[in-house]
């Protein structure tokens, strides 16, 4: 078990046993807490792309950050054009890049077992987190005018089935890669408590809380560790204040870009609900950033497995 | 005679049968552990002594809490809980023994008592002291006090003190054992908070009905196997360890 992981537990039965006291909270406290987290771990994750992409490679850094804004200026115009594809496609894209980092240690995996266990796993933590909040859902949908497209997507029978099919290959993959050596016994046991405690917490915890939790901790905070291994490994020496200077830009960028769209919301500028917002922002620097973490995984972070 | 006493089980009770199994379970382990003791090196008596008791101790008050079940139809918490503050420290004391030859110091041996013991004293407030028809106030405070505990002990298996000195020991055998008993800590540990938060007042209770009837089950069956569990694993470690220096 990793460090992150026994946090990970940890906070699960301590948040379990409040929220058991505690019942509903509002959702505004849900909604602060939430962005506060993912605005210190969340978002960070992400703000090191552009030295884990041109490390190594002979690529002007503009093109880079001319490919990495196009693609996220691509991305918001297919949410205009086409919302209900766009939803479907990150949400894909976010299952394929959270079951890549669960399944970043383990480099035995064979190519076709990785990609379907990558895609089944982050599949069935995200359809369990809609199924199991389905109402909740359903509500905020049908009463956002601008979300109301996306009503056609939410079948609580459809969900069922496919989160079912995603789960039992997930976890038949893990037990393909640990009859084929790739992971022992004891990975495959704490990757089964770790995929079931994700879907325990997604179904008793509050949504964003539970969410969260796994997203700031076991994804964003697994995925940082990863990034500082391999940039200290590059530049001897590196302590964790010269890394949190190298998040810093991007960072406050991100967010500060984020306020702005937000603000221009507030203003009635931009006529669109905060809920699409925050879906639209969330799915445009996922995919560039997903992106690059597959490069990262494919690639250098081999050298330090 | 108690032994005369004829004592019917009824069929549709799996608690009854459980504690009845339970009972003689624990008591052959206690005497498989101290009748093998003699055949383990020395450096190893004191831990399988210490198997024996765990099971010993918990063969004496599962055949009081057998009675009091059969008798009342009601949960033997206090039985419960005194089996408990006896039987898991010295669960804990084995980590110890286990790790003592890689430099296990006394303050190790403490910290793990009383953190089970926290977990254990706070998990009986919350479950003995709940007011009459449960209150979940009462039942969650006490439950993430005691979840403390258990993180402690958790902490200290996977990661702190005991982990560390095992990988110290450079010892195959023991660095195995001693995970799997943080196994043991991590999967059949967390049998128990299951069980209290059936109890009224408790969320499962709250949330979905789950009443205090099947906790017994739960518990009965989660005693057997992490104590003679445990014990197994013990006892794995001291007959590998006494053949290897045998075989030296």
């Amino acid at each position: 078990m990793t460090r992150i992981q026994f946090i990970f537990y940890g906070l699960f039965l301590i948040l379990l046993a409040l929220f058991s006291g505690i019942g509903q909270i509002d959702s505004s406290v849900e909604i602060i807490v939430a962005a506060s987290l993912v605005i210190l771990v969340g978002i960070p994750h992400g703000a090191v792309d552009h030295i884990l992409y041109l490390d190594g490679k002979k690529i002007n850094p503009l093109f880079f950050y001319g490919a990495y804004l196009g693609l996220i200026i691509v991305n918001i115009a297919l949410w205009i054009w086409l919302p209900v594809f766009s939803l479907i496609f990150f949400l894909a894209n976010s299952a394929v890049h959270f079951g890549q980092s669960q399944f970043s240690d383990f480099n035995k995996i064979p190519k076709k077992t990785a990609l379907i266990l990558n895609i089944c796993w982050g599949a069935s933590i995200l359809l369990g987190l809609v199924f199991y909040h389905f109402n909740e859902i359903t509500n905020v949908v049908s009463q956002t005018p601008d979300l109301l497209p996306f009503m056609m997507v939410l079948n609580r029978e459809l969900l069922f089935v496919l989160l079912l099919i995603f789960s039992v290959t997930a976890i038949t993959s893990m037990v393909y890669a640990t009859a084929n050596k790739a992971l022992t016994i004891e990975k495959l046991m704490l990757e089964l408590i770790i995929f079931g405690l994700i879907h325990i917490a997604f179904f008793l915890l509050p949504l964003l809380i539970g969410f969260t939790l796994y997203f700031v901790l076991l994804h964003s905070l697994k995925v940082m560790l990863e990034e500082f291994r391999y940039l200290r490994f590059k530049k001897r020496g590196l302590s964790i204040m010269g890394f949190v200077k190298m998040l810093a830009p991007f960072t406050v960028l991100s967010i500060f870009f984020g306020a702005v769209v937000i603000l221009l919301a507030y203003l009635g500028i931009l006529q669109a609900s905060y809920a699409l917002i925050f879906l639209v922002l969330l799915s445009a620097i996922t995919l560039p950033h997903s992106i690059v973490m597959d490069q990262f995984y494919k690639g250098v972070f081999q050298k330090i497995r | 005679m108690f032994f005369l006493d004829f004592v019917a089980i009824p069929k549709d009770d799996p608690i009854a049968f459980t504690f009845f199994t339970g009972y003689m379970a624990m008591m052959a382990a206690s005497v498989f552990f101290f009748f093998e003791r003699s055949r383990v090196d020395g450096k190893w008596k004191l831990s399988l002594l210490v198997s024996g008791l765990i099971t010993g101790i918990a063969a004496v008050h599962y055949f009081y809490m057998r009675d009091y079940y059969l008798a009342t139809g009601d949960n033997p918490t206090a039985l419960r809980y005194i089996d408990w503050t006896l039987t898991v420290p010295l669960m804990c004391v084995e980590f110890y023994l286990l790790t003592k030859a890689a430099g296990a110091k006394m303050g190790l041996l403490w910290k793990l008592i009383i953190a089970s013991v926290w977990m254990l004293v706070a998990g009986y407030i919350g479950e003995a002291f709940n007011p009459e028809g449960g209150s979940t106030t009462h039942s969650v405070l006490w439950g993430v006090i005691s979840t403390l505990g258990y993180i402690y002990v958790l902490y200290a298996a996977w990661f702190g003190e005991v982990a560390q000195l095992a990988e110290k020991s450079q010892n195959e055998t023991v660095k195995r054992g001693v995970r799997t008993l943080a196994w043991f800590v991590l999967v059949g540990w967390a049998i128990y908070p299951i069980g209290y938060m059936c109890m009224p007042g408790g969320w499962l209770n709250t949330a979905f009905g789950w009443d205090s009837s099947s906790v017994d089950l739960f518990y009965n069956i989660a005693d057997a196997i992490n104590k003679i569990g445990f014990g197994l694993v013990v006892y794995y470690i001291a007959t590998t360890e006494t053949a290897r220096l045998k075989a030296a």
